[in-house]
């Protein structure tokens, strides 16, 4: 299967033909690299024009997303130069399918009540829950997760912190944490970049120097010209820091408002979860702010001279585990993998969005002064961005294929034959899933043989992991879904 | 000091001959080649990208990529129209 996209590293001229060094985006940490060989007919070499006509028959071309002045092609001046990013990830669903079939007598948190309350903190605690659901092992996390499945149930408050009752109301949501996580938005909005850069901080005052702005409006680009201090160009790197969103300024409710049965759970799991959050994402750079001329009179209007303006940054959580690290000596910080949905930029004196850099359409439309046109939506996923669950899923259905195998573990026939047509599938698919199912492979195969296999089999703990993945295979759940036709 | 001199000889020799000497308009294949296909420089622990390239979409099927840290790349030759069809 084509449509893979890859670094070039490498361009050598070979005695039997140009040789071209590619480089993959990591897949669970890990970069492929592969030799493709254009080799010369009868051991002559080709004209360059022929040479181009031929390597161009196996790629198509575009600049990367962070490709800044000194990246871009030669011959193209960095003022010309496109201002949108170049990579385009593709889509993801942000939208999971709510639950239908609840028992009314216990709460349960939904994609509502993750908006209304639309506090990063819960954003991301529960998205790291759902990515990682050891954490509910911890006594305080469970406590801090059924309470924000019943933020107003004073009873449900009390019986969490009476150990007679707790036991049921734990073994309860911990057999549902699953499909109540799994129904949850994935996105989280309003991320600030660059809303303060320099400074300093006093107390919980943040003393700013200088910030993004927008230069002298271009009639002829219809844009205005992002200004990034010392730069033309604002760019947006692969890592995200949370903690500087725009909650700052007090217009999101805080968790003892907006759950407050949570919210003292909430402080109580803060020493079993990551202290600090991060997302990883594409890198972008953009040079400037299209907007039309009658909304860029009326901003140049209103904004006196005082263009100060930063981005809200709006990310797809992927389905991939976060990877953990240690903070301190108690402490972590877990990175989640994200896909951009949506930049836009916010005026810094009335916070309102002036306009958008880029929007992949996932996100409800909101009012905004000028759209860009739409990015052309690829064919299909493109990117590690984009094949994020997908690879997940490779992963986890190598190891319940694995495993069942292994111990002799049940599951039902459907189960069983879609397992084994999407694991014949991707190993015979593109190369990113050959090379994702042969590693998970051997992880598992590895991990398997480390244990022993009769220790392995006999793990009461495996055994639950299996179930818990077994549960998520076609029919019951979406992995190895068979292909629509 | 002799005897020394003709070992590395001996040794050099046979090289000498498989190097591969790049033949004329090479120079402008490959500058047209890297204009066209901006290279991309990752850190020695293929981690990071640190200067941003073209990024490449591939058009053709069963490409064969291994782990970029591994000592030997995985080879593939385009089996298409040659440079020189």
């Amino acid at each position: 299967m084509s449509g893979e996209k890859l670094w070039v590293t490498g361009i050598d001229l070979k005695s039997k033909g140009i040789v071209f060094t590619l480089v993959s985006d990591p897949f669970d940490d890990v970069r492929y690299r592969a030799l493709l060989t254009f080799p010369f007919a009868r051991g002559k070499m080709p004209t360059i024009d022929e040479a181009l006509a031929t390597v161009s028959e196996v790629f198509d071309t575009e600049e990367s997303g962070n490709a800044g002045p000194a990246a871009a092609p030669a011959g193209a001046q960095p003022s010309e130069a496109r201002p949108a990013p170049i990579e385009l990830p593709a889509p993801v669903s942000s939208e999971p399918q709510e639950i239908t079939d609840w028992d009314p007598a216990h709460g349960r948190l939904t994609s509502a009540d993750f908006r209304r309350m639309n506090l990063p903190s819960v954003d991301f605690d529960v998205n790291f829950m759902r990515l990682h659901p050891e954490a509910l092992d911890q006594k305080p996390v469970m406590q801090y997760f059924i309470a924000l499945n019943n933020c107003n149930d004073r009873n449900i408050e009390r019986a969490i912190y009476n150990e007679l009752d707790y036991p049921a109301l734990a073994a309860f949501y911990r057999a549902k944490a699953a499909q109540i996580l799994d129904a949850l938005p994935r996105t989280v909005r309003d991320v600030a970049l660059y809303r303060f850069i320099g400074g300093q901080q006093s107390g919980s005052v943040r003393l700013w120097t200088q910030s993004l702005s927008l230069g002298e409006y271009n009639t002829q680009r219809k844009a205005f010209p992002l200004h990034y201090p010392g730069k033309d160009n604002v760019e947006i790197g692969n890592q995200l820091e949370i903690g500087n969103q725009l909650s700052a300024d007090n217009t999101r409710p805080n968790l003892s408002r907006a759950c407050p049965v949570a919210a003292r759970a909430q402080a109580a799991a803060s020493r079993d979860l990551p202290a600090q959050y991060l997302l990883s994402i594409q890198p972008a750079a953009y040079r400037e702010l299209p907007m039309d001329e009658d909304a860029a009179r009326k901003y140049i209007d209103s904004s006196r001279g005082q263009r100060n303006v930063f981005l809200a940054v709006d990310v797809t959580i992927l389905d991939s585990p976060p990877a953990i690290e240690p903070l301190g000596n108690i402490t972590t910080k877990a990175t989640f993998r994200a896909q951009t949905s949506r930049i836009r930029v916010i005026d810094g004196n009335t916070l309102k969005a002036l306009g958008t850099l880029f929007d992949d359409h996932t996100l409800p439309a909101e009012t905004q002064a000028a759209q860009p046109p739409p990015p052309p939506t690829p064919a299909k996923p493109v990117n590690q961005w984009a094949f994020g669950d997908h690879m997940y899923e490779i992963r986890q259905a190598v190891y319940i294929s694995l495993a069942a195998d292994a111990c002799g573990w049940p599951m039902t026939a459907d189960q069983a034959g879609n397992l084994r047509q999407f694991l014949n599938r991707v190993s015979n698919g593109s190369f990113n899933e050959k090379y994702q199912y042969n590693l998970a492979h051997a992880r598992v195969k590895n991990a398997i043989n480390a244990k022993g296999r009769s220790n392995f089999c006999a793990d009461p703990m495996e055994r639950r992991d299996f179930d818990k993945a077994a549960g998520t295979v076609a029919p019951l759940g979406p992995i190895a879904a068979p292909l629509s036709k | 000091m002799m005897k020394f001199a003709a070992v590395l000889l001996v040794v050099i020799s046979p090289a000498a001959g498989t190097i591969w000497a790049q033949p004329e308009g090479g120079r402008a294949l490959e500058d047209a080649l890297t204009a066209k296909y901006t290279l991309t420089s990752i850190t020695a622990d293929w981690k990071d990208v640190v200067k941003a390239g073209v990024v490449v979409t591939l058009k053709k099927s069963n490409l064969a990529a291994g782990d970029a840290a591994g000592v030997i790349p995985s080879s593939n030759t385009y089996r298409g129209r040659s440079p020189r069809a």
